[in-house]
């Protein structure tokens, strides 16, 4: 299945007043990947997005939804 | 560039022997400048220079380097050793029909088959970085 998600990443960080570097350190990723998930090119792991849900203080709904 | 040391040891390294491999490649096509031997020399001189500078920074920065090798890098490192697998097969495959046929000296296919194993991850991975895929 190559569904393509919908992707509230970029909404949430910068709500939480986070560059994507400090995401980044935040959740021990590289700043590319934090890039490439706002854009919708790299899809994370379920451990990812709940790691980077937790550090948003949101769930992983909100960060991530499947298209209507 | 990449602000991560790793991320840009990894490149460099990569862009380093993708780089002196081809021009040994080019260069012995040619039949100019050193022998093949000399080549192999200093490919694994730049090759074994990168490993080393990439291991000390690897010690020197341990969170950068759980940085580098996160999951998005290190499934476009997994597909830079898949390509390279199929890449090098595809070449074995082309220099036993060019040895089989008497154009290719079979010792010197061997001995080429070694650089296409060293060079291709690495062309693969620096292709993934410039399309954004990896970092």
């Amino acid at each position: 299945m190559t569904t393509k998600l919908i992707v509230h990443l970029r909404a949430h960080r910068t709500q939480a007043k986070l560059t994507q570097a400090e995401l980044a350190d935040l959740v021990g990723v590289s700043r590319k990947t934090i890039n490439t998930i706002e854009n919708g090119v790299f899809t994370p792991s379920t451990t990812l997005a709940l790691t980077l849900a937790d550090q948003l203080g949101c769930s992983v709904h909100d960060l991530f939804a499947l298209p209507q | 560039m990449p602000a991560n040391p790793i991320s840009r040891a990894r490149l460099f390294g990569s862009i380093a022997t993708v780089v002196t491999t081809l021009t040994a490649i080019i260069m012995a096509s040619l039949s100019v400048g050193p022998s093949g031997l000399i080549w192999a020399g200093v490919i694994a001189t730049v090759a074994l220079g990168y490993a080393l500078w990439s291991f000390i920074l690897h010690v020197r920065h341990p969170k950068a380097a759980d940085a580098a090798w996160d999951e998005q890098n290190t499934i476009a490192h997994r597909d830079s050793l898949i390509f390279g697998f199929w890449a090098v097969l595809w070449v074995f495959i082309a220099f036993l029909g060019l040895s089989v046929t008497g154009h290719m000296d079979p010792a010197v296919a061997f001995y080429w088959l070694g650089p296409v194993l060293g060079a291709v991850p690495p062309a693969h991975y620096v292709v993934s970085v410039l399309r954004g895929r990896a970092e």
